[in-house]
């Protein structure tokens, strides 16, 4: 039987924001569903539509770029495949590119090297503080931290921090470049943790998902 | 008083508060198929309100239809809210923050009229915290023109009167055709710039609609009504409930939630009502007649709704599914149609009887693995006749063979303790039963078959032959519990039951009446609410607010009733009448059991009361013979 694999990238908007990982699952087998495209379903006990998602998104968080590759079962041309995905997609999604991709090729979350996101802090900050504590940590030898209990550095993580330009309204932004890599993912989070601010001191957005 | 929150205020401050809360996703709103309209492109706006979490609510069909065809009308919104989550709440309350709706994040208050279901007792005090929660006063007498108007409907409005004092008007009955008719009423009493009591007058002129402040209730020394009246000219003294003549054609645009919730699937109501008349049951009696919809129509609507939401599970529901005229020909149908389509569709509510092994195969096809249900109701051929569940010596037994041979691997069965006049020896036999259908199991599946009894407590409910009886007493009850722990001791057999408690506290509120709502308000300011939550009931709460409000709650529960007696919901006509609820409730007494009223009319009163809206509708598929 042919396998057609598509890589959808898409941005994630503020009515799925609270959607965790998990639920993004439901949220595309039902939009595959509605769109009538035809989804090829793994073997077994219990067949599922063939979804690979990308690497998570931290609840809460919006993106500009996201991927998930899905499996048909046959060769659509890439516009039909668009228009159907388009009608059926829920409030925040928003289709981007949609490409072919090799069936064989490794799952999608294997292939997520790095992520960059742009973090506004909602409450004023003096920018040259701001400045200062990203330099400090850019500047640490190491970050030692705890997620869920295990111990890590957080250093090697960050690949890089940059202050951004502050927005009409006054508020400060800021753009993280962070590993992304299976094991070895840096969260956003915890990067606003090290800086001492609270992890919900800041609306997190992503901007884009580097692969291998 | 500060200034209310406006909607953009409101939304702003949830963008801080609920990355801090347990599964924000139930806030968000924004769902697919969800209805938004700019405020101020219409001139009605209501928020339909589900008193407890949104993980719950969501997929009550009640509200799903009147969303669906108040957000048709293209003067009107419908909005939607549900209790906030223990944590919101608190920091709702410690910020101020109003209660919103999910839709356009206004405040409730904000709203025309605010519609809240009231589908079971213990639902009570979320309300009053609800309201509390919009910043409404939370009688209706202390509300004026300024507020939101406040009705409610659901099964528990069958017997108003203990949320009397809190509602200014109750939807009796089938909301579909009524709430339309409301919303007509306040947009002309809105043009008209009456007073409040104008608009409740509007109110009590609707067929079906209760305004509990036109009516005066006069008490005995010992706590019976001793006289039930309309105080104001436009209250009618008997108020009959509303139904659709003809069921119209089901509701297919369901909203998705982006988060998991409890049944997250298409539910389709394949027909109406019930014939059966197990004395027991209160949808039984008040949802009659018996309304069929056409098996095309039903399929048509499983592909819509299924093209709509994307949803891989589809429920038929209905209140006993085997007993659809067609259900051979509709699941035969639905296999043929959508084979291949990873389709889950499943039917609750078998009767034992009405089920064949054609069905069975049927249900094979389109079903995944899973469990089976089927609810005896009672273990002894006696009790059966006295709650009007007959079944044939071994119908069971053979029924259980039959799913086993068909593949399943477990069974659930569902017993209810306390019926009028059960002995230990009617409960011990349900042990018995158990272990049958646990051997029969075993014969033909071998060693891994589970057999599953759920045993709930058995409360006399209003509206049914059953309404004058006396509970069974606490210890009776717990005698009862006891030996069924002791007997059903087996790796293979799992018992649930219901715990005394929260039982009790619905047995005191089902048959309550207008000073039930003062214990409602005690109980709530107390710190009552989410009783419905085993791991949030608080029994003590309600235990004091009885004792502070001098009344012996016994009084509702553990009391019989002469005949004669009035009732605190009388005056509501659920189109079967009293006298055909004596007859009945005299029959079980006489261990009598009655004919299924499709096969034999039963006299129930339901063609006298709302015959003539089958006249008006010759086609409509009622199964009154």
């Amino acid at each position: 039987m042919t396998v057609y694999r598509l890589r959808i990238t898409f941005a994630k908007t503020a009515p799925l924001r609270y959607t965790s990982h998990l639920d993004m699952m439901h949220v595309w087998e039902r939009t595959l569903r509605r769109s009538g495209l035809p989804i090829a379903y793994s073997k077994g006990f219990n067949p599922g539509p063939r979804i690979h998602q990308g690497c998570s998104l931290p609840l809460g968080f919006t993106s500009q770029q996201e991927m998930v590759d899905i499996f048909l079962d046959d060769v659509l041309a890439i516009d039909a495949v668009r228009s159907a995905l388009q009608e059926a997609v829920p409030p925040g999604i928003e289709l981007g590119a949609i490409e072919e991709i090799d069936p064989k090729a490794p799952a999608l979350q294997t292939q997520v090297q790095s992520s960059t996101y742009i973090a506004t802090l909602l409450d004023p900050v003096n920018p040259a503080e701001l400045k200062a504590s990203l330099q400090s940590l850019l500047a640490a030898p190491a970050l030692p931290r705890t997620w869920r209990e295990k111990a890590y550095d957080l250093r090697p993580l960050i690949h890089s921090l940059t202050l951004l330009p502050a927005s009409s309204g006054g508020q400060l932004s800021f753009e993280m470049h962070l590993s992304a890599r299976e094991g070895a993912m840096a969260r956003p989070e915890e990067v606003l943790s090290a800086m001492g601010f609270s992890p919900h001191a800041a609306r997190v957005e992503r901007t884009k998902i580097l692969l291998a | 008083m500060p200034l209310p929150l406006t909607a953009s205020e409101i939304e702003a401050r949830l963008e801080r508060i609920l990355p801090t809360v347990d599964k924000p996703g139930r806030y968000a709103g924004g769902e697919l198929n969800r209805v938004l309209k700019p405020w101020d492109s219409v001139s009605a706006h209501v928020a339909l309100v589900f008193p407890d979490i949104y993980d719950i609510g969501l997929a009550n069909l009640g509200l799903a239809i009147l969303y669906d065809i108040l957000n048709r009308r293209p003067d009107v919104a419908a909005e939607r809210a549900y209790a906030p989550w223990l944590d919101l709440e608190t920091i709702l309350r410690r910020d101020g923050i109003p209660l919103f709706s999910l839709e356009s994040k206004h405040p409730l208050a904000s709203f025309d009229i605010i519609g809240i279901t009231l589908p079971y007792e213990t639902i009570y005090t979320n309300t009053l915290n609800i309201l509390d929660l919009a910043g409404l006063p939370l009688r209706s007498a202390e509300r004026n023109e300024t507020h939101p108007l406040v009705i409610a409907g659901g099964h528990a409005a069958y017997n108003p009167e203990p949320m009397s004092a809190f509602i200014d008007a109750f939807v009796i009955g089938e909301g579909e055709g009524v709430i339309l008719e409301i919303v007509d009423a306040w947009q002309a009493w809105k043009t008209s710039a009456g007073s409040r009591a104008d608009l409740l007058a509007a109110l009590a002129h609707i067929e079906g609609v209760y305004v509990p402040s036109f009516y005066q209730v006069s008490y005995h020394p010992d706590g019976r009504v001793a006289d039930f009246k309309p105080i104001h000219p436009a209250a009618p003294s008997t108020i009959t409930k509303r139904i659709v003549p003809q069921l119209p054609p089901p509701l297919t645009r369901f909203l998705v939630p982006s988060v998991e919730v409890v049944h997250n699937r298409i539910a389709i109501e394949i027909m109406r009502g019930c014939s059966r008349g197990c004395r027991f049951c209160q949808a039984g009696m008040v949802n009659r007649p018996v309304r069929e919809r056409p098996v095309e129509q039903i399929l048509n609507a499983m592909q819509e709704a299924v093209h709509a939401t994307g949803y891989e599970d589809i429920g038929l529901l209905s209140l006993s599914s085997s007993d659809y005229t067609q259900i051979l020909k509709l699941t035969e149908e639905a296999n043929r149609r959508f084979a291949g389509a990873h389709l889950t569709i499943s039917l609750p509510s078998l009767r034992i009887e009405s089920f064949s092994a054609e069905l069975m195969d049927n249900l094979k096809d389109c079903r995944a693995s899973g469990g089976f249900t089927l609810a005896p109701e009672a273990a002894t051929e006696r009790m059966r006749q006295i709650i009007n569940k007959p079944l044939p010596a071994g119908q069971l037994l053979d029924t259980a063979r039959t799913v086993f041979e068909h593949g399943w691997t477990s069974l659930k069965l569902y017993f209810m303790i306390g019926h009028p006049s059960e002995t230990l020896e009617d409960v011990q036999e349900i042990i018995e039963t158990c272990y049958q259908v646990l051997r029969i199991g075993q014969k033909i599946r071998g060693g891994r078959v589970k057999v599953h009894a759920g045993v709930s407590t058995f409360v006399p409910k209003p509206h049914t032959p059953f309404q004058w009886v006396s509970c069974d007493s606490v210890d009776q009850i717990n005698a009862k519990l006891n030996l069924l722990k002791q007997g059903l001791r087996h790796q293979n057999l799992r018992l649930t039951w219901n715990e005394p408690p929260g039982t009790q506290l619905e047995a005191w509120l089902t048959r309550g009446d207008r000073r039930t709502g003062e214990v409602i308000l005690r109980a709530w300011q107390k710190g009552a609410k989410f009783d419905a939550w085993r791991d949030q009931f608080r029994f003590e709460i309600w235990q004091e607010a009885y004792a502070e409000a001098g009344i012996d709650p016994a009084f509702y529960s553990h009391r019989q009733r002469e005949l004669d007696e009035i009732l605190p919901w009388d005056h509501i006509n659920t189109g079967v009448s009293k006298n055909y609820l004596k007859q009945d409730y005299q029959w079980s007494l006489d261990g009598r059991s009655r004919p299924d009223c499709a096969v034999q009319c039963a006299a129930c009163g339901i063609l006298s009361s709302l015959g003539d809206l089958r006249m008006q509708f010759p086609n409509t598929q009622w199964k009154c013979p």
